[in-house]
């Protein structure tokens, strides 16, 4: 796959964070530090949650961090950081408070500071051990529930890592108390969008020729996230876990079957002119899909990132009047408009839950949490376009690997719901709003049938071949 | 940023649609950085030491990355005058582009640019901070808290505002005021840039430890292969020379110039580890390459300052000059330079011109570094008894910064005020006795020539020149 050069588009976002370099005018008479820094190693890209197709008595979350990790990222590659405590929250009586929380702490080792190498020298193995490994602690409302657990290595390459696999099955650990499962490690990006052209001003390549500007002829849809690693963190948990009277979930309108799942990091403080760390501060979290990126406006971001589901009230305005409606009627001029206020599809879906399916019992407030009806079993064939194709296993309800979340959101958005959700609940279904989508439905690689689900990551020996090869 | 960059933020990922408006929300998503000088990691061929180095002419010019981004935005504001995310661009590559060519008729760009975003968007909180960063970027540090302030009236929640007020109260002479900006910066967000504050804070303050733990947390939190890593692994690597623990300081700058390859700052603080173990052909062909490359004026001070260690007279004139030069350019665009353009003149050129910018400066804002200038200016002009209280201040915080301490100490040198002349001069050596390659030599000279008991000659002014 031919990658899209996004140098226009995206120039502001690379400069800021290129502000620091270079240093300051004459004598550096006043510190120039960086003032916008992206935190890769403590940013949060996507948050999956559903009831586990081969094992439908518990339920998989997998949090994904640090994306766009190029397979040959060596000499570091992208470890997690021992200072950033990652975390999973769960609420499970709808007040957007977590009652359950699962955090992950890593410790690097190097066993020898002196090489440069990741690995030892050789194939790793306990012959020849890495130099650096890492290894997990997981805790569940403070209680470890394992520790010096084991993370596979980077998919290095042939010498470093050959059969990638046996390294990556040592890191499904077993948590002590028939807690379940976790592995935490490298793994394909299970993301895929169309980002090349969604950033070209809104563009969709299979509907090129409906935009507003020039339109180039019409195309296949790129997935951008081909051929990129994330670090994944996932779980995979009995229901007794996570629901609000330790019970298994018996029906979907159990009063135990829904929670709310959101995830994210965290990093401590500091004394600005002493010595020492202070409290832990939240830098980043995300519960459903695009709501940070799209709805959450820019002034607002960090308090956005530091703040709790149980706050996110405030934020109801962008919900009800969201900025994307607009700039789809304006693009796409021959569509019928979207609505672009009123919007209270928006705030229940994604804020409060769809009646009968995910609502939570929290009444009328918003909580950005991605809330999951456990009692709902697995779908067996599951539709990418999820509650929006009437497969309630679906996003909304929850997210699976496979939902196509840009597709359903650009089309809830454009009040497009599609014939299901306009019949079983009165939402909107402009045609042919009801069809748009950037044209890459599927991931590039195909997902693993067992924990943790997501695909194992690109090797870092082929590394540049895979963007060659126009995969 | 090439199309293949690997660091390439998440949120890249984001929106379903741009527009110009989704654009202006994606710039506050501050991800990895892309664009700059690093490309792969370098070739080991880069080596900073030696003669001419021929990976020199592999790199790429500097700013070349920002102008590829002035370019493409001039280009969109062309296209459509209304294009708000294209002006914001716009500005900051031009801000990036002086950061990189030390080119400050850049700023004026970058400034009207922001100007022209706000004609259309007034109030817009990303343009305030970018007026805000050229202004301090300037000197103009009133102007930059002003402009800080207003930002932070819209945007409380965002963590950058408050290290742009951070950044101007602390160069105003502010610091307990800075300190509480800080805070609130690192308790909204704690990050690679609110970590970097901090551990300048503590650096003010003398506590040395503590500000490398800071700034170390900081190179961690930049993550793996991103441009701001490398800033504050530098800043860290000057952190070590402070502490006089070359080995690390050299390690650090070493490590930021292999993964940015050409990174002058990184170039330069290797020169001031040659220097400081005594090696002048090295720092100065380490200095040169540096300068060469981007002729920064505190390089170039640098550069001038081991000639003439050396006892290259001739060259060192040269680079002075070439200093003098490079400030007219600077005033000439709007940039502030009493504070660096005192200190200079009164080491190396027209003192009275020293003292009438140092007093400048200090009347502007009485910070410790606008203290240590005037308080040597005064030194330099004769004038020791007013230039001792003076220089005390900028002791104040408790900084360790040797050139304080080492002007302190020469001025009670001079009042024949011995204890005092021993402590300072003694405390400017006492971590890295090589700072300075010509001040150090100055100390040690006078402490040695420093009576046991009060009684004999003070040392004269004029016997620093």
């Amino acid at each position: 796959m031919k990658r899209t050069s996004r140098i226009a588009s995206t120039g502001a976002i690379a400069l800021l964070a290129v502000t620091s370099i270079g240093g300051s005018t004459l004598a550096a008479s006043h510190r120039e530090a960086p003032l916008i820094a992206r935190d890769p190693s403590a940013d949060i890209t996507d948050l999956y949650a559903f009831v586990s197709p081969d094992k439908p008595d518990t339920t998989t979350i997998i949090a994904n961090f640090t994306g766009f990790q190029e397979p040959a990222g060596g000499p570091n590659y992208f470890d997690f950081e021992p200072t950033v405590q990652y975390w999973i929250k769960v609420d499970n009586t709808g007040d957007g408070v977590e009652d359950v929380t699962y955090t992950f702490q890593f410790t690097s080792n190097v066993a020898n500071p002196d090489s440069f190498l990741y690995s030892g020298y050789g194939p790793i193995s306990e012959a020849t051990p890495s130099n650096v490994s890492q290894t997990l602690e997981v805790t569940r409302n403070g209680e470890s529930l394992g520790t010096g657990l084991a993370v596979p290595p980077p998919n290095i390459g042939p010498r470093t890592t050959p059969d990638y696999g046996d390294y990556a099955s040592k890191g499904v650990n077993t948590l002590s108390g028939d807690a379940g499962q976790v592995f935490a490690g490298q793994r394909d990006d299970p993301f895929f969008a169309d980002l090349g052209a969604i950033f070209d001003l809104g563009g969709l390549r299979p509907f090129n020729e409906a935009h507003l500007i020039t339109p180039p002829k019409t195309d296949k849809g790129q997935d951008n996230l081909a051929a990129y690693n994330v670090n994944s963190i996932a779980i995979q948990v009995p229901q007794s876990q996570l629901t609000n009277d330790g019970q298994a979930v018996t029906a979907a309108d159990a009063t135990n079957a829904v929670i709310g799942v959101w995830a994210g990091a965290s990093r401590q403080s500091m004394d600005a002119t002493g010595e020492g760390n202070g409290d832990w501060v939240q830098v980043s979290r995300l519960g459903n899909p695009l709501i940070n990126e799209v709805i959450i406006p820019l002034g607002q971001k960090d308090a956005w990132n530091a703040g709790n589901p149980a706050d996110d009230a405030q934020y109801a305005d962008r919900y009800l009047a969201p900025e994307l409606a607009a700039i789809i009627n304006t693009v796409y001029p021959s569509l019928p408009d979207a609505r672009t206020s009123e919007r209270s599809d928006l705030v229940l879906i994604l804020g409060q839950g769809v009646p009968g399916v995910t609502a939570t019992n929290t009444g009328d407030t918003l909580y950005d949490m991605l809330r999951l009806n456990m009692g709902i079993p697995p779908t067996a064939k599951p539709e990418r376009m999820g509650v929006l194709a009437g497969d309630a296993g679906g996003f909304p309800n929850g997210r699976r690997l496979t939902d196509d979340v840009i597709d359903i959101e650009i089309r809830a958005v454009a009040d497009g719901y599609g014939s299901f959700l306009a019949e079983n609940f009165q939402l909107p279904n402009l045609e042919p709003n009801n069809a748009v989508g950037d044209g890459v439905n599927k991931n590039d690689k195909t997902f693993l049938d067992g924990f943790p689900y997501v695909a194992g990551p690109w090797q870092g020996y082929k590394g540049g071949t895979y963007r060659l090869e126009g995969k | 940023m090439n199309a293949s960059d690997p660091r390439r933020t998440r949120t890249a990922r984001v929106a379903l649609v741009a527009g110009s408006l989704l654009l202006a929300a994606c710039v506050g998503l501050a991800p990895i950085a892309a664009a700059g000088p690093t490309g792969a990691p370098a070739p080991a061929s880069v080596a900073p030491i030696a003669a001419a180095s021929p990976a020199a002419t592999q790199l790429p010019l500097p700013g070349a990355d920002a102008r590829i981004i002035i370019d493409q935005a001039t280009a969109a504001v062309r296209t459509n005058a209304n294009d708000t995310q294209a002006l914001l661009t716009l500005g900051l590559a031009w801000y990036q582009h002086a950061r990189e060519t030390a080119d400050p008729s850049d700023y004026g760009r970058a400034d009207e640019a922001f100007d022209r975003l706000l004609a259309l968007k007034p109030g817009d909180t990303e343009a305030l901070v970018g007026k805000a960063t050229i202004a301090l970027a300037r000197h103009q540090f009133a102007d930059a808290l002003r402009l800080g302030q207003t930002a932070q009236a819209q945007a409380p929640g965002l963590a950058r505002v408050w290290g742009v007020i951070g950044d101007a109260l602390v160069e105003l002479g502010r610091y307990d005021e800075s300190a509480a900006a800080v805070q609130t910066m690192v308790d909204l967000r704690p990050d690679l840039s609110s970590y970097s504050r901090v551990a300048y804070q503590r650096e003010l303050r003398g506590r040395l430890d503590s500000a490398i733990t800071a700034m170390e947390s900081a190179v961690l939190a930049g993550g793996p292969n991103t441009e701001n890593t490398e800033y504050v692994r530098v800043l860290l690597g000057n952190l070590w020379f402070l502490a006089g623990d070359l080995g690390k300081a050299e390690a650090s700058y070493s490590a930021s110039l292999a993964r940015s390859p050409g990174y002058v700052y990184a170039l330069a603080g290797l020169a001031r580890v040659s220097g400081a173990m005594g090696d002048l052909d090295t720092a100065i062909e380490q200095y040169q390459q540096a300068t060469d490359r981007v002729p920064f004026p505190d390089l170039l001070i640098a550069l001038g300052e081991a000639q003439e260690a050396d006892g290259r007279t001739t060259e060192s004139a040269a680079t002075y000059q070439f200093v003098r030069d490079i400030d007219a350019l600077f005033t000439a665009n709007g940039v502030n330079t009493d504070l660096d353009i005192a200190l200079f003149e009164a080491d190396h050129g027209d003192v009275a011109v020293a003292l009438t910018r140092a007093q400048a400066a200090f009347d502007e804002a009485p910070t410790v570094r606008a203290a240590d200038a005037l308080g040597w200016a005064l030194y330099r002009n004769g004038n020791i008894d007013a230039a001792r209280p003076v220089a005390e201040q900028a002791l104040r915080l408790g900084s360790l910064e040797p050139a304080y301490l080492f002007h302190a100490g020469m001025i009670a040198a001079a009042q024949g005020d011995v204890p005092a002349a021993r402590e300072w001069l003694t405390a400017s050596l006492a971590r890295n006795p090589g700072w300075s390659p010509l001040r150090s030599p100055i100390a040690q000279q006078t402490l040695a020539g420093l009576p046991a008991l009060d009684g004999l000659p003070a040392a004269s002014p004029e016997a620093t020149r």
